[in-house]
């Protein structure tokens, strides 16, 4: 065994709370793809034609989540094989939001994602934001020190903008930002203004197949309705021990906060009555009952056109729908079955 | 299904314990099992041997917490299979990269890793995690536990790429500073 596998195996073995902490609690990741790729897929279904239908039974929409089908899309897989840490970019090469991303002002530690954000939507002048940046191959940090700024309706706890060259400046989250209750997380947000709402998706147990499959609604979910139903309990408590538990969700949509520079993240129900985000990079939940996840929950899959995406592989396996639940770097391309006969009507 | 009752269906020595503990964690071990081995194949090969070593192994241990005890049995499967596939050329996606890495923490001379137990290892890096901030200590067992790429690591965390490297490279040369210093010889 060499000395790198002794390591390698010996990290293995660490506490499970370190191991727990950093599972991916929300597929933010994979509802990107499903999202984004699908809508693409939906276009692109219109443009080549032949597309696999089943008909749901008796021609209704399903009445509960387990005793009928859904309709299902067939969208190719091709598989990005990860290269970007082959080479790690040199000082000059980078960006300087890539150089400079992380910021210190006050008591708060920010770290950028490279996001710009225009002046007009900037508020007062704060105190100077120091910046670090550290050049891998000279192992040497440098040192920057900018003016940092409000952004207009966010709290500075939350995020702030730094001018890093001459009328450009960037948005700065920090990822410590812990509210006590919803009514701080809109209101520190301005969510209700600044919160875009996408599609949704969820998991659903086939029996036939004896697999869970991903239902994804492409259509955007009335953003009215999400903060009628979900943010009307202002005085719901945060978690405090997010890291440290396990949250099953029900129903997740894909939300983007473009001040922010959040772009297909995730905000979800638990069967529990969890309401759960990971906007500001850091997991949070705030418990606002079971009748009301449930509710929502109901609601999307009553009142929007749902799909089970069957992902066809590059692998044997005929149905990898399973197999591709989980692979971050996986992209959909085109849709299959030009030509191919219609599968078999489901009555 | 709570881990406790699926836990008991193993003591009990029910079958129904494995389906269970399937449905509610087969994605996550798969998603471990394939940022290792590369291929839904090996990948599916690791998840079906998890099961039937975690029902070998219930009881007599009795986890505490079945998705970590689970995630440790994939992971260590799915390394010996890439060792083993791999011993003599690299192999494709993250693995060689994440060895090199590791590399980094190795000291040139005297190697601490050689020195230590197996065991004594482990809890020099449980205390030097411990003593990490969590978004930083996230992105290391990310990287080095689930062997996940730069790139995945920066869109779960919401970062940029360069300060996942940034801060990854930082903890490198910390836990190597701290494997030495530490007297565990």
């Amino acid at each position: 065994m060499t000395k790198e596998q002794k390591l390698m195996n010996a990290i293995g073995n660490i506490d499970d709370e370190f191991i727990l902490e950093a599972a991916d609690k929300a597929p933010a990741v994979k509802k990107k793809s499903y999202v984004k790729w699908i809508a693409l897929a939906a276009c692109l279904c219109l443009c080549v034609g032949a597309v696999a239908v089943f008909v749901l039974r008796n021609g209704d929409k399903p009445k509960t989540s387990d005793d009928a089908r859904w309709k299902e899309k067939y969208v190719e897989m091709s598989y990005e094989l990860s290269t970007d840490s082959a080479y790690e970019k040199k000082w000059d090469e980078l960006k300087i939001y890539e150089q400079y991303s992380e910021a210190t002002l006050g008591n708060n530690t920010y770290i950028t994602g490279g996001c710009e954000i225009e002046k007009s939507q900037l508020g007062k002048k704060l105190s100077v934001a120091e910046l670090v940046g550290y050049d891998i191959y000279d192992d040497k940090y440098y040192y920057l020190s900018c003016e940092g700024y409000e952004i207009t309706g966010i709290n500075t706890e939350c995020a702030v903008a730094i001018e890093l060259e001459t009328d450009k400046f960037y948005v700065y989250r920090n990822s410590g930002y812990k509210p006590e209750t919803l009514g701080d997380f809109v209101n520190d947000l301005s969510l209700e203004e600044n919160l875009v709402v996408g599609g949704a998706s969820f998991l659903w147990y086939d029996y036939e197949k004896e697999k869970y499959q991903t239902v994804v609604f492409e259509d955007n979910i009335d953003k009215q309705k999400v903060f009628e139903m979900l943010f009307s309990d202002l005085d719901a408590q945060a978690v405090k021990d997010y890291d440290l538990r396990s949250f099953e969700e029900d129903m997740g949509l894909s939300v983007s906060v473009p001040k922010l520079g959040h772009n297909n993240i995730s905000l979800a129900v638990t069967k529990d009555g969890y309401l759960t985000t990971n906007i500001l990079s850091t997991g949070k939940a705030f418990y606002i009952g079971e009748d009301k996840t449930k509710a929502f929950s109901d609601y999307v899959k009553y009142n929007y056109e749902g799909f089970v995406i069957i992902y066809v592989d590059d692998v044997t396996d005929e149905d990898s729908s399973y197999a591709s639940d989980d692979d971050s770097s996986a992209v959909a391309s085109t849709v299959v079955s030009q030509g191919q006969p219609a599968p078999e009507i489901i009555e | 299904m709570e881990d406790k009752d699926i836990v008991k269906l193993f003591l009990e020595r029910d079958e129904k314990a494995i389906g269970y503990a399937e449905q509610k964690y087969g994605t996550y071990c798969r998603s471990i099992s394939r940022s290792i081995v590369g291929t839904n194949e090996d990948a599916n090969e690791c998840l079906n041997d998890t099961f039937l070593r975690a029902w070998n192994s219930i009881p007599p241990a009795k986890p505490e917490n079945l998705k970590a005890y689970l995630a440790k049995i994939i992971r260590n499967l799915s390394l010996d299979l890439y060792d083993s596939k791999n011993a003599q050329k690299r192999g494709n996606g993250e693995m060689p990269v994440i060895y090199d890495e590791l590399s980094e923490c190795i000291a040139s001379e005297e190697s601490v890793i050689e020195k230590l137990e197996a065991s004594a290892l482990t809890t020099a890096i449980n205390d030097f995690l411990s003593k990490q901030k969590p978004e930083l200590r996230k992105l290391f067992v990310k990287r080095y536990w689930y062997a996940q790429s730069v790139k995945e690591i920066a869109q779960s965390e919401n970062a940029s790429e360069s300060y996942v490297k940034m801060s990854l490279h930082r903890l490198r040369k910390k836990l190597s500073d701290f494997l030495s210093k530490e007297s565990w010889l």
